[in-house]
This record gives structure tokens, sequence and C-alpha cells, in this order.
């Protein structure tokens, strides 16, 4: 098109500058009159050309307008006049074909557009759906989220409770970390005790081996008694038998005498003076006799009673041997006991560290379920908000069905044939 | 004879045995000697007033108990505890009383007397036969 009107504008202007110089040539040579009358036929010949160039391009103008009224009126099948040539396309073919694109592109806008409508309504529906299930969801989450702030402050609660329970049971611990340490002291001490008895006890199984040594020296020498008073009863049933032998001679002297008349007077007096002597001696014997009895039964039942304190000793040595040993025995039991009353003092000691990090632990716990059930609280009610808000977009999912269901009717007006899938 | 009879002219013809119950007045010429009854043998279904038989110097003699003179009974023999724990002593008689003993507890004494008492008559050998009469033969 440009390049036809440059070329009309240089044909005028060719005609124009020829028409000049051949005025001014037909001025010069022919005169006045024949240069005007050329001018006016180079004018004339102008206007028929512009003239015929207008109305071809008005045609065309005219055939694309009436293809877009078409267009307007809905209609995109009507078809649009596009020159093939393209060597000699000019202005009004790019317009054409553009126009022919313009419609196209709205062909498959319009056709894009019926579908994504038709996908969006039924997206809107699926969405309604899909915000009615999330509603109902989020109702029961609601409700989730309202048991689970009811048993968070149960558990908080109960973890104050169980705060309490371990508060008294560091106490506990505390205590017996206290009462290892005094069953500490006072095993030390037992063990201190022990080795103080076991040193007493060998030295009374010292002293009652020194006893017994003694205890049976003594009974040697009772028993020396013993034979000293028999061998004393033995001379005096020797004297008694002397005794009763001078008895009877003093008896057989007193008959002699007897028959001897007053000659034997003397001698009868001299008999019973024997015989007193020997009754005397007789009963003196008798008493030694009893005495060394006496000292006999004596020394027997001393010598019994040393015997009976010798095995008293004996049987003291042994009970005071087992209790040394029974006391060694504390002794060596006592220092693995100290060491164990050690581990549970340390134990006890740990445990009342482990009972106050628990505590601390238990604190913290509850503070986080205390926080946790206010994020429950408050999930609870970002719940219900949000259950409201997944309500209003169900209603805005069923408004967009609308609105897709009157754009697919708007969309209908357009009549689009059959689907073109290539650009002209 | 009289037992006062010539007392003071023979001088001391008499024993007295003190016995644990009384005193019994002997002639002198019954008793012969005193020795020790270490053995003594009761006799079963012996007579009244025997105690046994003892054992004296390898002869039997048969003892009888002095007692039964002084109040009829013999104590010694139907007590042996009235014996006394030194044993018997035996006064052996005189013959022809010389298989029979007088058992004496040891207790017992024999003094030599003058006279003997106006009370009582002092024991013969007579009067030891007569009573053992019966049996002397047997316990001879």
């Amino acid at each position: 098109m440009k390049q036809k009107l440059a070329a009309a504008f240089m044909l005028i202007a060719a005609f124009t500058g020829i028409s000049v110089l051949a005025t001014r040539l037909l001025e010069r040579h022919l005169g006045l009159g024949a240069a005007v009358f050329t001018l006016c036929l180079i004018l004339l010949l102008s206007l028929g050309g512009a003239v015929l160039l207008a109305q071809h391009l008005s045609r065309r103008l005219s055939s694309l307008a009436r293809a877009a009224r078409v267009i307007a009126d809905g209609d995109l099948t009507a078809a649009i006049p596009v020159s093939p040539d393209w060597s000699g396309r000019d202005e009004i073919d790019d317009l054409a074909a553009s126009f022919a694109m313009m419609r196209h592109s709205l062909v498959h806008v319009l056709t894009e557009l019926q579908e994504t409508s038709a996908q969006m309504s039924d997206s809107a529906q699926d969405l309604s759906a899909a915000a009615r299930d999330l509603s109902h969801l989020t109702e029961e989450i609601s409700g989730t989220a309202r048991r689970l702030a009811s048993g968070a402050e149960s558990t908080v609660e109960r973890i104050h409770r169980t705060s309490r329970v371990t508060h008294k049971v560091a106490a506990s611990a505390e205590r017996i970390g206290q009462r290892a340490a005094a069953a500490l002291e006072l095993t030390r001490q037992a063990g201190n005790a022990a080795g103080r008895g076991r040193e007493l006890a060998s030295r009374a199984d010292e002293e009652l081996e020194h006893l017994g040594a003694r205890i049976e020296a003594m009974s040697s020498a009772v028993e020396g008694f013993r034979e000293q008073a028999l061998s004393i009863n033995k001379t005096v049933d020797m004297i008694a038998s002397i005794a009763q032998q001078t008895h009877l001679v003093a008896l057989n002297a007193a008959i002699e005498a007897a028959r001897a008349g007053e000659h034997g007077e003397g001698f009868a007096v001299v008999a019973e003076e024997v015989r007193l002597l020997a009754e005397r001696a007789g009963r003196y014997a008798e008493k030694i006799s009893g005495f060394a009895d006496h000292i006999n039964s004596g020394s027997g039942r001393v010598i019994a009673t040393m015997q009976e304190a010798t095995q008293a000793t004996r049987h003291g040595r042994s009970v005071v041997s087992g209790a040394s040993e029974t006391l060694r025995d504390i002794a060596g039991g006592v220092l693995p006991l100290v060491h164990q009353v050690e581990e549970i003092a340390g134990l006890a000691a740990e445990q009342v560290q482990g009972m106050e990090e628990l505590v601390e632990g238990m604190e913290e716990i509850s503070h986080i379920a205390s926080e946790g059930a206010a994020g429950i609280e408050e999930t609870s009610a970002s719940t219900a908000r949000q259950n409201r808000s997944m309500e209003a977009m169900a209603q805005s999912a069923v408004g967009l069905a609308d609105t897709a269901g009157r754009l697919r009717d708007l969309c209908t007006v357009f009549r689009l044939g059959e689907k073109e899938t290539a650009a002209p | 004879m009289s037992p006062a009879d010539g007392d003071a002219s023979r001088g001391c013809r008499h024993l007295a045995l003190h016995l644990p119950g009384g005193q019994l007045l002997l002639d002198v010429e019954v008793a012969a000697r005193v020795e020790p009854a270490l053995t003594v043998l009761p006799v079963p279904n012996s007579p009244e007033g025997v105690i046994g038989v003892a054992e004296l110097r390898g002869r039997p003699v048969t003892l009888i108990d002095p007692t039964l003179w002084l109040d009829g009974r013999g104590r010694l023999a139907s007590s042996p505890r009235e014996l006394g724990a030194g044993g018997l002593h035996a006064l052996l008689l005189a013959p022809p009383l010389d298989h029979l003993a007088f058992g004496l507890p040891p207790s017992a004494t024999l003094l030599p007397v003058r006279a003997a008492p106006v009370s009582g008559a002092a024991l013969t050998a007579e009067a030891i036969l007569a009573r053992f009469a019966p049996a002397g033969d047997a316990l001879r």
C-alpha cells in the first residue's frame, strides 16, 4: 500500500515535474495555451487514476468491515478474504490476514474459554464439595481439638500432680541420702567397735587362758590336798585300828588284872587308863577321820567345781573365740558394707540430682503442656474460624460455579464451528 | 557260893561289863579274853540270844548276846544296829564254855571290881550254861 502510494505520489510528482517542464518548454516554444492544455490533461489523467485506486481500496475495506460486523454479531465462522499471493500483498491484505488471525485467535480463546469455564464449573462444584467435606473435617478437627484441649488440661493437671509426687520422691530421696550417710557413719562406728571388740575378745581369751591355767594349777593343788586327806584317812584308819587294838588290849588287861586279884589292881588302873586313852584316841581318830573326810569331800567338791570352772573357762574361751571370729567376720563384713552404704549414699545423691532434674523436666513438661493446651485452644479457635472460612469458601465455590455457568452461557453466544487447530 | 563271899580276901574277882543298856557283873573265871570278831554269820532258827557264829583264831565260836541277862531279851541279836559301826568284839568265855563268846559292841568296857554289888549277882558259868544248856551241845 505504501509502495503503491509512493509510486502514485512519485508518478504524480513526475507528471507534475514533467508537466512543469513541459509547460515551460511549451510556453517557451508553443506558448501559454498549449502549456495549460497539456497541464490540464495531465491533471485529468492523474485524477482518474486516483479515483480507480480509491474504489479498489474501498471494496476491499468494505469486505473487511462486513466480516467484522459478522464477527461482532458472534459468528466467528465467516470467512475473511485473504490474498494468498504474498508477493502482491499490501497493507489491506495484511489487515485482512491480521483480522483472520484475530478471528482464529478469538475462536481459539473462546473455545478454550468454554472448555475452561466448563472445567471451572466442574472444579467449582468439586471445590464446593471439597469445601463441605473439609468443613466436616474441620468440625471433626475442631471437636478433636476441643477434646485434645480438655485432655491437655487433664494432662497438665496430672503433670502437676506428678510433679508434686516427684517433689515428694525427691524429698524422700534426699532423706534416704541423709539416712544412708548416717548409716554409713554408724557402719563405720560398728566396724570400729567390732575391731575394738575383737581386741577385747582377744584380751579376754588371753585372760581366760591364764585363768584356766590358774584353775588347773589350783585344781592340781586341791587334788594334792585330797590325796593328802586320803593319806590322812589311811593314817587315821591305822590310828583307829591301833586304838581298837589298844582298846582290846586294855580289855584283856582288865581281865588279867581281875584275875590277878589285889596284885592286879594297879595294873587294872593302868589298863583302864590305857583303855580310856585308846577310847579318846579312837574318838579323836574318828574326828580326824571326819575332818579328813570333810576335807576329802570338800576337795572333791572344789575339784569338781574347778573342773566345772575349767570346763566353763574352756567353754568361755570357745565362746570368746567364736565371738572374736564373729567380730572378725563382722569387721570383715563391715568393710564391704561400708562400700555398699557409700554406693547407696552416692546413688541416693545421684537419685536426688536426677530427681531434681526430673522435677525441672516435669516443670518444663508442665509448661510445655500448658502452652500446648493453649495452642490446642488456639487451634480449636482457628479451626472454628477455618470452618467458617471453609463454609464461606464453599459459598464462594458455589458462586464461582454460577459464574462459570454464566461465562459458559456467554461463550455459547459465539458460533465457533469446527475446532480450528492451525492458524491461517 | 555267894558272889560276895571271899571277895575281900581274893581281891577283884569280878568284871563289870558296861553295855549300852546297863552293866553286867561277870565272874572273872568266866571271861577268857577279848578278840575282834571280824566275821559274824547269822544262824537261822537259832535260839534266842544267839547273835551268830564267828571265827576266832581258826575256831568257830557261837556269839551270844550278853544283854539277854539285863532285861531278858537280846537286843544285840534282835537289832544288829545296836552293835555299832566298829564291828563286834568277842569276849571269849573260859572253858568249859570256850565254844561261846559274848558279842560286845565296841563301846563296851570291862572293869575289874572288888566286890559284887548288893543288888545283883555275878553271872557265872553255870548260869550261862543253864541258859544255853538245851542248845549247848548243838552249839558245841
